[in-house]
Protein backbone atom coordinates (compact mmCIF):
# COMPACT_ATOMS: atom_id res chain seq x y z
CA UNK A 1 0.00 0.00 0.00
CA UNK A 2 1.32 3.17 -0.84
CA UNK A 3 1.52 6.02 1.63
CA UNK A 4 2.50 9.49 0.59
CA UNK A 5 4.73 12.21 2.72
CA UNK A 6 6.36 10.32 5.07
CA UNK A 7 8.52 11.34 7.79
CA UNK A 8 11.87 8.90 7.22
CA UNK A 9 15.43 9.61 8.79
CA UNK A 10 18.44 9.67 6.17
CA UNK A 11 22.14 8.62 8.26
CA UNK A 12 25.02 8.32 6.98
CA UNK A 13 27.94 6.40 8.21
CA UNK A 14 30.95 8.35 8.53
CA UNK A 15 32.58 7.30 5.21
CA UNK A 16 36.79 6.29 5.99
CA UNK A 17 36.33 4.31 2.95
CA UNK A 18 33.43 4.33 1.17
CA UNK A 19 33.18 1.09 -1.43
CA UNK A 20 30.46 3.75 -3.85
CA UNK A 21 29.40 7.01 -3.54
CA UNK A 22 26.95 7.12 -1.32
CA UNK A 23 25.68 10.91 -1.54
CA UNK A 24 25.18 10.15 -5.50
CA UNK A 25 23.18 7.23 -4.35
CA UNK A 26 21.52 9.18 -2.07
CA UNK A 27 20.82 11.95 -4.17
CA UNK A 28 19.67 9.25 -6.75
CA UNK A 29 17.13 7.65 -4.32
CA UNK A 30 15.72 11.61 -3.46
CA UNK A 31 15.10 12.23 -6.87
CA UNK A 32 13.21 8.85 -6.83
CA UNK A 33 11.00 9.19 -3.98
CA UNK A 34 10.56 12.91 -4.35
CA UNK A 35 6.97 14.61 -2.44
CA UNK A 36 6.39 11.31 -1.07
CA UNK A 37 8.97 11.17 1.82
CA UNK A 38 10.12 14.25 3.50
CA UNK A 39 14.02 13.43 4.74
CA UNK A 40 14.75 14.36 8.62
CA UNK A 41 17.40 14.34 10.43
CA UNK A 42 18.24 10.75 13.22
CA UNK A 43 16.75 13.48 16.24
CA UNK A 44 13.43 13.61 14.45
CA UNK A 45 10.48 12.30 16.93
CA UNK A 46 8.57 10.15 15.64
CA UNK A 47 9.70 9.15 12.19
CA UNK A 48 7.78 6.72 9.85
CA UNK A 49 10.78 4.53 9.28
CA UNK A 50 14.99 5.06 8.30
CA UNK A 51 17.24 4.72 5.69
CA UNK A 52 20.63 4.16 7.02
CA UNK A 53 23.12 4.49 4.45
CA UNK A 54 26.73 2.74 4.80
CA UNK A 55 29.82 3.12 2.55
CA UNK A 56 30.48 -0.90 3.28
CA UNK A 57 29.88 -4.27 5.13
CA UNK A 58 31.45 -2.82 8.76
CA UNK A 59 27.98 -1.08 8.84
CA UNK A 60 30.14 1.26 12.07
CA UNK A 61 26.71 3.48 12.80
CA UNK A 62 24.22 0.38 13.19
CA UNK A 63 25.56 -0.50 16.98
CA UNK A 64 23.77 2.92 17.77
CA UNK A 65 20.09 2.23 16.01
CA UNK A 66 17.66 -0.35 16.81
CA UNK A 67 15.64 -1.20 13.68
CA UNK A 68 12.36 -2.23 15.48
CA UNK A 69 12.88 1.31 17.04
CA UNK A 70 11.42 2.81 13.82
CA UNK A 71 8.27 1.70 11.17
CA UNK A 72 10.67 0.65 8.42
CA UNK A 73 14.43 0.54 8.63
CA UNK A 74 16.63 0.35 5.45
CA UNK A 75 20.13 -0.67 5.70
CA UNK A 76 22.34 -0.29 2.43
CA UNK A 77 25.97 -1.12 2.59
CA UNK A 78 26.42 -1.20 -1.21
CA UNK A 79 25.31 -0.09 -4.53
CA UNK A 80 24.87 -3.77 -5.56
CA UNK A 81 20.77 -3.01 -5.05
CA UNK A 82 19.65 0.08 -7.13
CA UNK A 83 18.38 3.76 -5.50
CA UNK A 84 15.60 2.71 -8.04
CA UNK A 85 14.63 -0.56 -5.72
CA UNK A 86 15.62 1.50 -2.60
CA UNK A 87 13.70 4.47 -3.67
CA UNK A 88 10.65 2.16 -4.76
CA UNK A 89 10.89 0.15 -1.10
CA UNK A 90 10.75 3.31 1.16
CA UNK A 91 7.27 4.30 -0.75
CA UNK A 92 5.87 1.64 -0.57
CA UNK A 93 6.60 0.73 2.80
CA UNK A 94 3.67 1.37 5.55
CA UNK A 95 3.52 4.12 6.85
CA UNK A 96 2.23 6.07 10.20
CA UNK B 1 32.33 29.82 18.67
CA UNK B 2 33.85 28.22 15.19
CA UNK B 3 31.64 26.50 13.07
CA UNK B 4 32.27 27.10 9.20
CA UNK B 5 35.13 27.14 7.37
CA UNK B 6 34.48 31.18 7.23
CA UNK B 7 34.52 31.55 10.56
CA UNK B 8 37.90 29.42 11.38
CA UNK B 9 39.35 32.12 9.04
CA UNK B 10 37.86 35.06 10.54
CA UNK B 11 39.60 33.99 13.83
CA UNK B 12 42.83 33.43 12.27
CA UNK B 13 42.68 37.13 10.74
CA UNK B 14 41.47 38.74 14.07
CA UNK B 15 44.48 37.20 16.36
CA UNK B 16 47.44 38.30 14.60
CA UNK B 17 49.90 36.10 15.44
CA UNK B 18 53.56 36.91 14.82
CA UNK B 19 54.77 35.01 11.98
CA UNK B 20 57.63 35.09 9.78
CA UNK B 21 57.70 33.44 6.47
CA UNK B 22 60.85 33.82 4.58
CA UNK B 23 62.84 36.76 6.46
CA UNK B 24 59.64 38.54 6.34
CA UNK B 25 56.92 39.37 9.15
CA UNK B 26 53.32 38.08 7.82
CA UNK B 27 50.55 40.65 8.57
CA UNK B 28 48.04 38.34 7.40
CA UNK B 29 48.11 34.73 7.52
CA UNK B 30 44.98 34.14 5.77
CA UNK B 31 45.95 36.00 2.46
CA UNK B 32 49.31 34.75 2.39
CA UNK B 33 50.17 32.40 -0.56
CA UNK B 34 52.54 29.80 1.37
CA UNK B 35 50.18 29.62 4.26
CA UNK B 36 46.73 29.37 2.58
CA UNK B 37 46.94 25.62 1.70
CA UNK B 38 47.59 25.11 5.21
CA UNK B 39 44.80 26.66 5.99
CA UNK B 40 42.39 25.01 3.40
CA UNK B 41 43.86 21.49 5.01
CA UNK B 42 42.39 22.54 8.47
CA UNK B 43 39.41 24.39 7.17
CA UNK B 44 38.67 21.38 5.93
CA UNK B 45 37.90 19.31 9.62
CA UNK B 46 35.24 22.17 10.29
CA UNK B 47 33.79 21.75 6.95
CA UNK B 48 33.57 18.25 7.06
CA UNK B 49 31.67 18.10 10.22
CA UNK B 50 28.97 20.31 8.99
CA UNK B 51 28.35 17.50 6.09
CA UNK B 52 25.47 14.57 6.80
CA UNK B 53 27.47 12.05 5.14
CA UNK B 54 30.75 12.73 7.13
CA UNK B 55 29.37 14.04 10.73
CA UNK B 56 29.60 10.40 12.06
CA UNK B 57 33.34 10.52 12.54
CA UNK B 58 33.95 13.88 12.62
CA UNK B 59 31.89 14.81 15.49
CA UNK B 60 31.64 13.34 18.99
CA UNK B 61 29.70 14.15 22.19
CA UNK B 62 31.68 15.62 25.11
CA UNK B 63 31.58 13.92 28.07
CA UNK B 64 32.01 16.88 29.83
CA UNK B 65 29.16 18.84 28.67
CA UNK B 66 26.72 16.25 26.73
CA UNK B 67 27.17 18.62 23.56
CA UNK B 68 27.89 17.55 20.17
CA UNK B 69 31.25 18.88 19.41
CA UNK B 70 34.41 18.65 16.85
CA UNK B 71 35.90 14.95 17.44
CA UNK B 72 39.37 16.89 17.69
CA UNK B 73 38.54 18.41 20.79
CA UNK B 74 36.84 14.95 22.12
CA UNK B 75 38.24 12.90 25.21
CA UNK B 76 38.05 9.39 23.69
CA UNK B 77 35.20 7.86 25.78
CA UNK B 78 35.74 3.90 24.18
CA UNK B 79 37.75 1.40 21.92
CA UNK B 80 34.95 2.56 19.52
CA UNK B 81 35.68 6.54 20.00
CA UNK B 82 39.60 5.27 19.37
CA UNK B 83 38.80 3.76 16.12
CA UNK B 84 36.24 6.29 14.62
CA UNK B 85 39.52 8.69 15.02
CA UNK B 86 41.75 6.84 12.54
CA UNK B 87 38.86 6.21 10.56
CA UNK B 88 38.11 10.10 10.76
CA UNK B 89 41.66 10.98 9.75
CA UNK B 90 41.38 8.37 6.49
CA UNK B 91 38.31 10.13 5.70
CA UNK B 92 39.90 13.81 5.60
CA UNK B 93 43.12 12.06 4.16
CA UNK B 94 40.94 12.07 0.95
CA UNK B 95 39.65 15.17 0.89
CA UNK B 96 42.98 16.91 0.84
CA UNK B 97 45.85 14.50 -0.15
CA UNK B 98 47.82 16.22 2.79
CA UNK B 99 48.26 16.63 6.60
CA UNK B 100 44.95 18.82 8.15
CA UNK B 101 46.98 19.07 11.08
CA UNK B 102 44.56 19.23 14.14
CA UNK B 103 45.42 15.58 15.54
CA UNK B 104 48.61 16.60 16.70
CA UNK B 105 46.35 19.14 19.48
CA UNK B 106 43.78 16.15 19.46
CA UNK B 107 46.37 13.63 20.88
CA UNK B 108 48.11 16.36 23.12
CA UNK B 109 44.83 17.17 25.06
CA UNK B 110 43.86 13.24 25.59
CA UNK B 111 47.22 12.65 26.82
CA UNK B 112 47.06 15.63 29.32
CA UNK B 113 44.00 14.74 30.66
CA UNK B 114 44.71 11.49 31.16
CA UNK B 115 48.45 12.05 32.63
CA UNK B 116 46.64 15.62 35.22
CA UNK B 117 44.10 12.89 36.34
CA UNK B 118 47.27 10.74 37.48
CA UNK B 119 49.54 13.33 39.03
CA UNK B 120 46.57 14.48 41.06
CA UNK B 121 46.29 11.13 42.40
CA UNK B 122 49.85 11.14 43.93
CA UNK B 123 50.10 14.37 44.90
CA UNK B 124 46.78 16.20 45.73
CA UNK B 125 47.42 18.29 43.24
CA UNK B 126 44.13 20.24 41.21
CA UNK B 127 45.42 19.65 37.22
CA UNK B 128 42.59 17.73 36.53
CA UNK B 129 40.12 20.17 37.32
CA UNK B 130 41.79 23.26 35.73
CA UNK B 131 42.26 21.00 32.65
CA UNK B 132 39.09 20.09 32.17
CA UNK B 133 38.49 23.73 32.36
CA UNK B 134 40.58 24.50 29.65
CA UNK B 135 39.01 21.49 27.56
CA UNK B 136 35.33 22.79 27.82
CA UNK B 137 36.76 25.86 26.94
CA UNK B 138 38.19 24.55 23.76
CA UNK B 139 35.18 22.22 22.56
CA UNK B 140 32.99 25.42 22.89
CA UNK B 141 34.48 27.18 21.04
CA UNK B 142 36.22 24.74 18.73
CA UNK B 143 39.45 25.72 18.81
CA UNK B 144 43.04 24.48 17.08
CA UNK B 145 45.15 23.22 19.30
CA UNK B 146 49.20 22.71 18.87
CA UNK B 147 50.58 20.03 20.17
CA UNK B 148 53.83 20.92 21.53
CA UNK B 149 56.22 18.70 22.51
CA UNK B 150 59.50 18.44 20.54
CA UNK B 151 62.20 20.73 22.36
CA UNK B 152 65.07 21.88 20.26
CA UNK B 153 67.22 19.98 22.72
CA UNK B 154 70.76 21.31 21.34
CA UNK B 155 73.46 18.59 22.60
CA UNK B 156 71.83 15.47 22.55
CA UNK B 157 74.30 14.40 24.94
CA UNK B 158 73.63 16.24 27.36
CA UNK B 159 70.49 16.51 29.93
CA UNK B 160 68.54 19.81 29.82
CA UNK B 161 70.43 21.00 32.70
CA UNK B 162 73.06 20.65 31.36
CA UNK B 163 73.14 22.62 28.31
CA UNK B 164 75.44 25.57 27.67
CA UNK B 165 71.96 27.50 26.79
CA UNK B 166 69.38 26.74 29.06
CA UNK B 167 66.62 27.80 26.45
CA UNK B 168 67.34 24.96 24.10
CA UNK B 169 64.43 23.00 26.51
CA UNK B 170 62.02 24.90 27.32
CA UNK B 171 61.72 26.00 30.67
CA UNK B 172 60.36 27.62 33.99
CA UNK B 173 61.94 30.75 34.54
CA UNK B 174 59.93 32.26 37.03
CA UNK B 175 57.24 31.01 39.19
CA UNK B 176 54.84 33.79 40.58
CA UNK B 177 52.17 34.21 42.95
CA UNK B 178 49.89 34.25 39.59
CA UNK B 179 51.63 32.09 36.98
CA UNK B 180 54.72 30.84 35.90
CA UNK B 181 57.31 32.55 32.98
CA UNK B 182 58.59 30.60 30.67
CA UNK B 183 61.57 30.58 28.07
CA UNK B 184 62.60 28.48 25.03
CA UNK B 185 61.36 26.83 21.50
CA UNK B 186 59.28 24.38 20.50
CA UNK B 187 60.27 22.34 16.77
CA UNK B 188 58.64 21.36 14.47
CA UNK B 189 54.93 22.73 15.23
CA UNK B 190 52.41 21.24 12.29
CA UNK B 191 49.54 24.09 12.12
CA UNK B 192 50.86 26.19 14.37
CA UNK B 193 50.76 29.52 12.25
CA UNK B 194 47.01 28.39 11.73
CA UNK B 195 45.86 27.62 15.50
CA UNK B 196 44.63 29.56 18.28
CA UNK B 197 46.38 27.78 21.40
CA UNK B 198 49.58 25.64 21.93
CA UNK B 199 49.48 23.05 24.31
CA UNK B 200 52.89 22.36 25.53
CA UNK B 201 54.43 19.03 26.80
CA UNK B 202 57.95 17.92 28.33
CA UNK B 203 60.05 16.70 25.34
CA UNK B 204 61.12 13.86 27.28
CA UNK B 205 61.71 12.01 30.21
CA UNK B 206 63.16 14.10 33.03
CA UNK B 207 64.95 13.40 36.08
CA UNK B 208 66.61 15.20 39.45
CA UNK B 209 67.77 18.55 38.46
CA UNK B 210 65.56 18.75 35.12
CA UNK B 211 62.39 20.17 37.48
CA UNK B 212 62.29 23.64 35.58
CA UNK B 213 61.93 21.24 32.20
CA UNK B 214 58.75 19.54 33.57
CA UNK B 215 56.13 21.55 32.49
CA UNK B 216 52.96 21.23 30.54
CA UNK B 217 50.67 24.43 29.80
CA UNK B 218 48.48 26.03 27.51
CA UNK B 219 49.07 29.12 25.80
CA UNK B 220 47.16 31.34 23.22
CA UNK B 221 49.79 31.84 20.60
CA UNK B 222 48.82 35.75 20.05
CA UNK B 223 50.20 35.78 23.83
CA UNK B 224 53.15 38.20 24.16
CA UNK B 225 56.59 37.30 24.04
CA UNK B 226 55.84 34.10 21.34
CA UNK B 227 57.30 34.24 17.38
CA UNK B 228 56.77 31.70 15.07
CA UNK B 229 59.41 31.03 12.36
CA UNK B 230 57.58 28.95 9.17
CA UNK B 231 59.39 26.13 8.13
CA UNK B 232 60.44 25.74 4.64
CA UNK B 233 59.05 22.60 2.22
CA UNK B 234 60.04 21.16 -0.89
CA UNK B 235 58.04 22.83 -3.86
CA UNK B 236 56.15 25.79 -1.64
CA UNK B 237 57.22 28.58 -4.15
CA UNK B 238 54.91 26.51 -6.57
CA UNK B 239 51.91 27.23 -4.14
CA UNK B 240 52.36 30.74 -5.55
CA UNK B 241 51.69 30.06 -8.92
CA UNK B 242 48.48 29.75 -11.04
CA UNK B 243 49.06 26.83 -13.29
CA UNK B 244 49.88 23.02 -12.71
CA UNK B 245 52.78 22.64 -11.49
CA UNK B 246 52.03 22.74 -7.46
CA UNK B 247 50.31 19.63 -8.39
CA UNK B 248 47.78 19.90 -5.40
CA UNK B 249 47.52 23.76 -5.23
CA UNK B 250 44.74 24.22 -2.68
CA UNK B 251 46.44 21.81 -0.37
CA UNK B 252 49.62 21.79 1.90
CA UNK B 253 52.86 19.82 1.03
CA UNK B 254 52.87 18.41 4.48
CA UNK B 255 51.14 20.01 8.05
CA UNK B 256 53.25 23.60 7.53
CA UNK B 257 55.37 23.11 10.39
CA UNK B 258 56.79 26.03 12.83
CA UNK B 259 59.32 26.61 14.81
CA UNK B 260 57.74 28.76 18.21
CA UNK B 261 59.77 30.59 20.02
CA UNK B 262 59.05 31.79 24.17
CA UNK B 263 60.89 34.74 25.19
CA UNK B 264 59.30 35.40 28.57
CA UNK B 265 56.00 34.18 28.31
CA UNK B 266 53.71 34.60 31.38
CA UNK B 267 50.93 31.68 31.51
CA UNK B 268 48.35 31.91 34.72
CA UNK B 269 48.30 28.80 36.87
CA UNK B 270 44.73 27.94 36.18
CA UNK B 271 46.54 26.65 32.31
CA UNK B 272 49.53 25.43 34.20
CA UNK B 273 48.66 21.23 34.32
CA UNK B 274 52.45 20.71 34.95
CA UNK B 275 55.03 22.00 36.60
CA UNK B 276 57.94 20.20 38.54
CA UNK B 277 56.77 16.98 38.69
CA UNK B 278 59.41 15.01 37.22
CA UNK B 279 58.60 11.42 37.35
CA UNK B 280 55.45 12.00 35.29
CA UNK B 281 57.12 13.56 32.49
CA UNK B 282 58.00 10.13 30.97
CA UNK B 283 54.04 9.33 31.18
CA UNK B 284 52.68 12.06 29.78
CA UNK B 285 55.62 11.83 26.58
CA UNK B 286 55.02 8.33 26.23
CA UNK B 287 51.06 8.69 26.15
CA UNK B 288 51.31 11.47 23.40
CA UNK B 289 53.42 9.70 21.40
CA UNK B 290 51.23 6.39 21.62
CA UNK B 291 48.45 8.86 20.94
CA UNK B 292 50.23 10.36 17.82
CA UNK B 293 51.63 7.31 16.68
CA UNK B 294 48.05 5.77 16.60
CA UNK B 295 46.89 8.00 13.97
CA UNK B 296 49.47 7.26 11.12
CA UNK B 297 47.66 3.84 9.27
CA UNK B 298 44.41 6.59 8.81
CA UNK B 299 46.08 9.62 7.96
CA UNK B 300 48.89 7.99 5.43
CA UNK B 301 46.82 5.01 4.84
CA UNK B 302 43.98 7.70 3.21
CA UNK B 303 47.08 9.69 1.30
CA UNK B 304 48.13 6.43 0.20
CA UNK B 305 44.91 6.07 -1.24
CA UNK B 306 44.75 8.83 -3.49
CA UNK B 307 48.44 8.02 -4.26
CA UNK B 308 47.48 4.42 -5.64
CA UNK B 309 44.45 6.28 -7.48
CA UNK B 310 46.96 9.03 -9.32
CA UNK B 311 49.57 5.99 -9.78
CA UNK B 312 46.73 3.70 -11.53
CA UNK B 313 45.27 7.11 -13.58
CA UNK B 314 49.31 7.95 -14.91
CA UNK B 315 49.19 4.32 -16.05
CA UNK B 316 46.38 4.38 -17.95
CA UNK B 317 46.82 7.68 -19.56
CA UNK B 318 50.26 6.70 -20.50
CA UNK B 319 48.86 3.04 -21.89
CA UNK B 320 50.48 0.85 -19.29
CA UNK B 321 48.28 -0.41 -17.06
CA UNK B 322 47.78 -3.14 -18.56
CA UNK B 323 51.46 -4.57 -18.04
CA UNK B 324 51.47 -7.37 -15.61
CA UNK B 325 54.21 -5.50 -13.36
CA UNK B 326 52.12 -2.41 -13.49
CA UNK B 327 49.59 -4.19 -12.20
CA UNK B 328 51.27 -6.01 -9.82
CA UNK B 329 53.07 -2.58 -8.37
CA UNK B 330 49.71 -1.23 -8.10
CA UNK B 331 48.44 -4.47 -6.21
CA UNK B 332 51.36 -3.81 -4.06
CA UNK B 333 50.92 0.17 -2.88
CA UNK B 334 47.40 -1.32 -1.93
CA UNK B 335 48.32 -3.81 0.00
CA UNK B 336 51.08 -1.72 1.83
CA UNK B 337 48.01 0.90 2.38
CA UNK B 338 45.55 -1.26 4.15
CA UNK B 339 48.30 -2.98 6.01
CA UNK B 340 49.88 0.65 7.97
CA UNK B 341 45.49 1.53 8.20
CA UNK B 342 45.28 -2.28 9.28
CA UNK B 343 48.01 -1.35 12.21
CA UNK B 344 45.86 1.53 13.57
CA UNK B 345 42.64 -0.01 13.50
CA UNK B 346 44.54 -2.73 15.54
CA UNK B 347 45.98 -0.59 18.25
CA UNK B 348 42.61 0.98 18.75
CA UNK B 349 40.45 -2.22 18.77
CA UNK B 350 43.27 -3.21 21.95
CA UNK B 351 42.90 0.31 23.32
CA UNK B 352 41.95 -0.03 27.15
CA UNK B 353 40.32 2.58 29.67
CA UNK B 354 43.07 4.80 31.77
CA UNK B 355 41.67 5.75 35.36
CA UNK B 356 40.88 8.89 34.14
CA UNK B 357 37.72 7.18 32.26
CA UNK B 358 39.61 8.11 29.02
CA UNK B 359 40.43 5.44 26.52
CA UNK B 360 43.83 4.43 25.35
CA UNK B 361 45.44 2.97 22.20
CA UNK B 362 47.82 -0.50 22.89
CA UNK B 363 51.31 1.32 22.96
CA UNK B 364 53.00 -1.33 21.21
CA UNK B 365 50.93 -1.64 18.95
CA UNK B 366 50.48 1.98 18.26
CA UNK B 367 54.83 2.06 17.94
CA UNK B 368 54.64 -0.54 15.32
CA UNK B 369 51.94 1.40 13.24
CA UNK B 370 54.12 3.88 12.91
CA UNK B 371 57.25 2.04 12.54
CA UNK B 372 55.51 0.81 9.20
CA UNK B 373 54.80 4.26 8.12
CA UNK B 374 58.72 5.10 8.12
CA UNK B 375 59.30 2.20 5.60
CA UNK B 376 55.95 1.58 3.60
CA UNK B 377 55.49 5.04 2.38
CA UNK B 378 59.02 5.48 1.13
CA UNK B 379 57.86 1.96 -1.30
CA UNK B 380 54.91 3.16 -2.22
CA UNK B 381 56.56 6.76 -2.91
CA UNK B 382 59.03 4.57 -4.79
CA UNK B 383 56.58 2.09 -6.53
CA UNK B 384 54.79 5.39 -7.72
CA UNK B 385 57.77 7.02 -9.33
CA UNK B 386 58.38 3.26 -10.90
CA UNK B 387 55.17 3.09 -12.60
CA UNK B 388 54.85 6.97 -13.34
CA UNK B 389 57.95 7.12 -15.05
CA UNK B 390 60.54 9.62 -15.39
CA UNK B 391 58.79 12.21 -16.92
CA UNK B 392 57.48 12.94 -13.46
CA UNK B 393 60.70 14.86 -12.69
CA UNK B 394 61.59 16.67 -16.03
CA UNK B 395 58.15 17.42 -17.18
CA UNK B 396 58.89 21.53 -18.41
CA UNK B 397 57.38 23.88 -16.70
CA UNK B 398 53.25 24.59 -16.97
CA UNK B 399 54.27 28.06 -18.45
CA UNK B 400 55.59 26.27 -21.27
CA UNK B 401 52.43 24.10 -22.11
CA UNK B 402 50.62 27.67 -22.25
CA UNK B 403 53.83 29.32 -23.63
CA UNK B 404 52.41 30.26 -27.48
CA UNK B 405 56.22 29.66 -28.74
CA UNK B 406 56.78 26.08 -27.00
CA UNK B 407 53.42 25.07 -26.47
CA UNK B 408 52.55 23.13 -29.35
CA UNK B 409 55.64 21.09 -28.58
CA UNK B 410 54.58 20.63 -25.03
CA UNK B 411 50.88 19.53 -26.16
CA UNK B 412 52.79 16.63 -28.83
CA UNK B 413 55.60 15.06 -26.75
CA UNK B 414 53.95 15.17 -23.57
CA UNK B 415 50.44 13.28 -24.87
CA UNK B 416 49.41 9.89 -24.13
CA UNK B 417 46.96 7.11 -25.32
CA UNK B 418 44.16 9.23 -27.51
CA UNK B 419 41.91 11.34 -26.31
CA UNK B 420 43.98 12.40 -23.37
CA UNK B 421 45.95 15.86 -23.37
CA UNK B 422 48.99 16.41 -22.46
CA UNK B 423 47.46 18.95 -19.85
CA UNK B 424 45.44 16.08 -18.31
CA UNK B 425 48.67 13.86 -17.96
CA UNK B 426 50.58 16.46 -16.76
CA UNK B 427 48.41 16.94 -13.90
CA UNK B 428 48.27 13.57 -12.77
CA UNK B 429 52.34 13.29 -13.00
CA UNK B 430 52.51 16.98 -10.91
CA UNK B 431 50.11 15.52 -8.00
CA UNK B 432 51.96 12.53 -7.76
CA UNK B 433 55.45 14.58 -7.68
CA UNK B 434 53.80 16.84 -5.19
CA UNK B 435 52.50 14.24 -2.63
CA UNK B 436 55.85 11.24 -2.77
CA UNK B 437 58.89 13.44 -2.67
CA UNK B 438 60.92 15.75 0.15
CA UNK B 439 59.28 17.02 2.77
CA UNK B 440 56.43 14.61 2.37
CA UNK B 441 58.72 11.27 3.02
CA UNK B 442 60.77 13.03 5.73
CA UNK B 443 57.64 14.01 7.51
CA UNK B 444 56.80 9.67 7.38
CA UNK B 445 60.24 9.39 9.08
CA UNK B 446 60.02 11.32 11.72
CA UNK B 447 56.39 13.19 12.94
CA UNK B 448 55.76 11.37 15.38
CA UNK B 449 59.21 10.52 16.19
CA UNK B 450 61.69 8.72 14.32
CA UNK B 451 62.25 5.11 13.94
CA UNK B 452 64.57 4.43 16.53
CA UNK B 453 62.19 5.53 18.91
CA UNK B 454 59.70 3.27 18.66
CA UNK B 455 62.28 0.45 18.53
CA UNK B 456 62.98 1.25 22.10
CA UNK B 457 59.29 0.68 22.49
CA UNK B 458 59.71 -2.86 21.02
CA UNK B 459 62.73 -3.55 23.84
CA UNK B 460 60.77 -2.15 26.76
CA UNK B 461 56.96 -3.74 25.97
CA UNK B 462 57.79 -6.76 23.49
CA UNK B 463 58.07 -9.29 26.42
CA UNK B 464 61.23 -10.82 25.11
CA UNK B 465 61.46 -13.14 28.11
CA UNK B 466 58.22 -14.49 27.24
CA UNK B 467 58.84 -14.64 23.78
CA UNK B 468 62.41 -17.20 25.37
CA UNK B 469 59.80 -19.04 27.29
CA UNK B 470 57.72 -20.21 24.88
CA UNK B 471 60.51 -21.54 22.57
CA UNK B 472 61.89 -23.38 25.61
CA UNK B 473 59.21 -25.02 26.09
CA UNK B 474 58.06 -26.23 22.40
CA UNK B 475 62.01 -26.84 22.58
CA UNK B 476 61.85 -29.40 25.31
CA UNK B 477 65.06 -27.40 27.18
CA UNK B 478 64.75 -27.37 31.21
CA UNK B 479 67.63 -24.98 31.91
Amino acid sequence: MKTEGKNVIVKFCGGCNPTYDRLAYWEEIKARTGDDVTWVGADFPRPDGMLLICGCHSVCPLKHYKPADYGFFILVDSDRRSPEDVAAGIIDKEGT
Amino acid sequence: MIKTRQDYIESLKRQQLNVYYNGKRVEDVTVHPGIIPHINAAAKTYELALRPEAEDLLTATSHLTGKKISRFTHIHQSVDDLIKKVQMLRLISHETGSCYQRCVGFDALNATYMTTYDIDAVYGTSYFSRFCDFLRYIQEENLMVVGGMTDPKGDRSKRPSDQSDPDLFTHVTEKRSDGIVIRGAKAHMTGSVNSHEILIMPTQNMTKGDEAYAVCAAIPLKSPGITLIFGRQSNEERKFETGIDAGNKDYGVVGGEALIVFEDVFVPWERVFMCGEIDFTGLLVERFATLHRQNYGGCKGGVSDVIVGATALAAQYQGTSGASHVKDKITEMMHLAESVYSGSVACSAMGSRTPSGAYYPDPLLANCTKHNITRHIYEISRLAHDVAGGIMATMPFDRDLRSPEVGRYVEKYLAGVNGVSAETRMKVLRLIENMTGGTCLVESMHGAGPPQSQRVMYQRLGNLPQKIKMAKKLAKIDE
